[in-house]
């Protein structure tokens, strides 16, 4: 057989969770123009990077969302490797976290996406102060990581409301 | 036949966890490196950000115009209060300016006298905001020009307000500007009404601290800080903030431009280089304080914290002499 139907499948998942992943740190970027949000963006790639790694884990190597990861620090110039340390470290507690995960309620998976949110803020809090030898702004980061947990129940509707419509459609599970 | 197909199982999970980890650990070598401002790395940033800096520019559009028109709105809904207001400033700004014109006539005529040098001139150019921090890390703008303007490294950015930052990487059509607020900036200052110098210090927030003042300093709150010029790098009297809060030793000071609603800057292009290198600055950058007596002198501390032990002109009269 020429062409292996499931192979390809994984390929389009993973480009397609690559550029939607490209396209939510130029969110991200753009909405620092947004007084609201300025130094404290909610991260929409948190949110996006813990629901597809949840549901298709096969969609996001490590490789790709290092680079994107590089590509948002080279965007807002903060030190290279910090961003993709904090999607790696994501991976990780879903990878970890995935056979109780998969089949739990929608309030127990965002009680789990919170509890690591507090998580990455305490190493965001500690990378700061290593590098900046200063104490991190904590208002700014508690609002970002906040909103960012407000934004995650949205998120996971509209996946979860995606692959209902993609059922219905006669796709996979 | 099961028992080999779970060791493989497990094997791949094993990798794939070596794999994640070595990853994780290649991501903080990377920022080591960074940290160690090593040049390869700053080229490598700049080669990045020029070529993701057009899809910035592209994806910001539809966000700054959906800002714009929410802004549009909020303004419209108060432009009767406004425009009271506007009234009295203008009533209030004609006032100040036949005041300045009075001030800047007595200042030619007083230089003319005293054969004081003035500053370089600077060439303004304009320049778009594409990109502002999305992040408490680093309060840095990415901005759309670069070399091909002579925009260099160490160029003051400002808005008609004041200062704003100055820049830190320059790339073919971009460049990145480091606020003043972002925790590595600090800047050389004078008290507008007492010229007393300082320096501020960002905390990555939206306002500044005032480090290395002399004790005998008066502040008062409200009071105009201004750009030093010390240290060569930026220009002389360009409004940096306002005195906010002071509670003992800590003096707060909001900045004088708005750096939320940044959309043009104008970056105050040199003919000389302003030679802005980290070290050159920290050797030089003088925070200078008065002497014990009532007397001025220019001995002081560095950008360091060092008391230095030979004053200014002496310092001048040797690298000459060298």
């Amino acid at each position: 057989m020429l062409f292996d139907r499931k192979a390809d499948q994984i390929l389009f998942q993973q480009v397609f969770a690559f550029v939607l992943l490209m396209l939510a740190v130029f969110v991200e970027s753009g909405l620092g123009l947004v007084p609201s949000f300025y130094g404290s963006v909610p991260k929409i790639s948190f949110c996006l990077l813990f629901l597809i790694a949840l549901n298709r884990p096969a969609a996001v190597p490590l490789y790709p969302v290092l680079l994107v990861g590089l590509i948002y620090d080279t965007v807002q110039g903060s030190p290279f490797g910090y961003t993709s340390s904090l999607y790696l470290i994501i991976l990780g507690v879903v990878e970890w976290r995935r056979p109780f995960l998969i089949i739990a309620d929608p309030s127990v998976i965002w009680s789990e996406f919170v509890i690591m949110l507090v998580g990455l803020m305490i190493y965001i809090f500690a990378v700061f102060m290593i590098f900046h030898g200063a104490w991190p702004p904590f208002a700014e980061i508690l609002f970002q990581i906040g909103f960012t947990a407000l934004l995650f129940p949205i998120f996971n509707w509209m996946i979860s409301f995606g692959r209902q419509v993609g059922l219905y459609l006669g796709g996979e599970q | 036949m099961a028992r080999a197909q779970g060791d493989r199982k497990r094997g791949r999970k094993k990798s794939g966890v070596t794999s994640h980890v070595l990853i994780f650990l290649l991501c903080i070598s990377l920022m080591t490196l960074g940290k160690a401002d090593i040049s390869a790395m700053n080229s490598l940033r700049t080669i990045m950000t020029g070529l993701t800096m057009p899809i910035a520019d592209v994806v910001a559009v539809p966000i700054r115009a959906i800002t714009s028109m929410v802004e549009s709105a909020q303004a419209a809904a108060k432009l009767r209060e406004e425009n009271l207001k506007l009234r009295e400033d203008v009533k209030r700004l004609s006032r100040w300016r036949l005041q300045a014109e009075l001030l800047q006539s007595e200042n030619r005529q007083l230089r003319s006298v005293s054969g004081v040098i003035v500053p370089d001139a600077t060439t303004p150019v304009s320049a778009r905001v594409i990109a502002i921090n999305a992040d408490s890390f680093a309060h840095v703008v990415m901005i759309n020009i670069g070399r091909d303007k002579g925009i260099r490294r160490g160029n003051a950015v400002t808005t008609t307000d004041g200062l704003v930052g100055m820049i830190i990487d320059v790339g073919a059509k971009h460049s990145q500007v480091l606020l003043l607020t972002d925790i590595n900036a600090m800047i050389p200052v004078i008290l507008s009404s007492s010229s007393w110098p300082a320096t501020t210090v960002g905390q990555n927030t939206t306002t500044l601290k005032l480090r290395f003042l002399p004790a005998e300093a008066t502040v008062e709150v409200d009071e105009l800080v201004q750009t030093s010029g010390h240290g060569g790098v930026l220009p002389a009297g360009i409004p940096v903030g306002r005195i906010r809060n002071i509670n003992g030793d800590l003096i707060t000071i909001d900045p004088i431009v708005d750096l939320k609603r940044l959309s043009f800057v104008s970056v105050l292009v040199t003919d000389e280089d302003p030679g802005f290198s980290t070290k050159e600055l920290l050797d030089q950058a003088y925070s200078p304080l008065p002497q014990e007596e009532d007397g001025f002198s220019l001995q002081g501390l560095n950008a360091l914290g060092q008391r230095e032990d030979s004053d200014v002109t002496q310092n001048d009269g040797q690298q000459d002499g060298n």
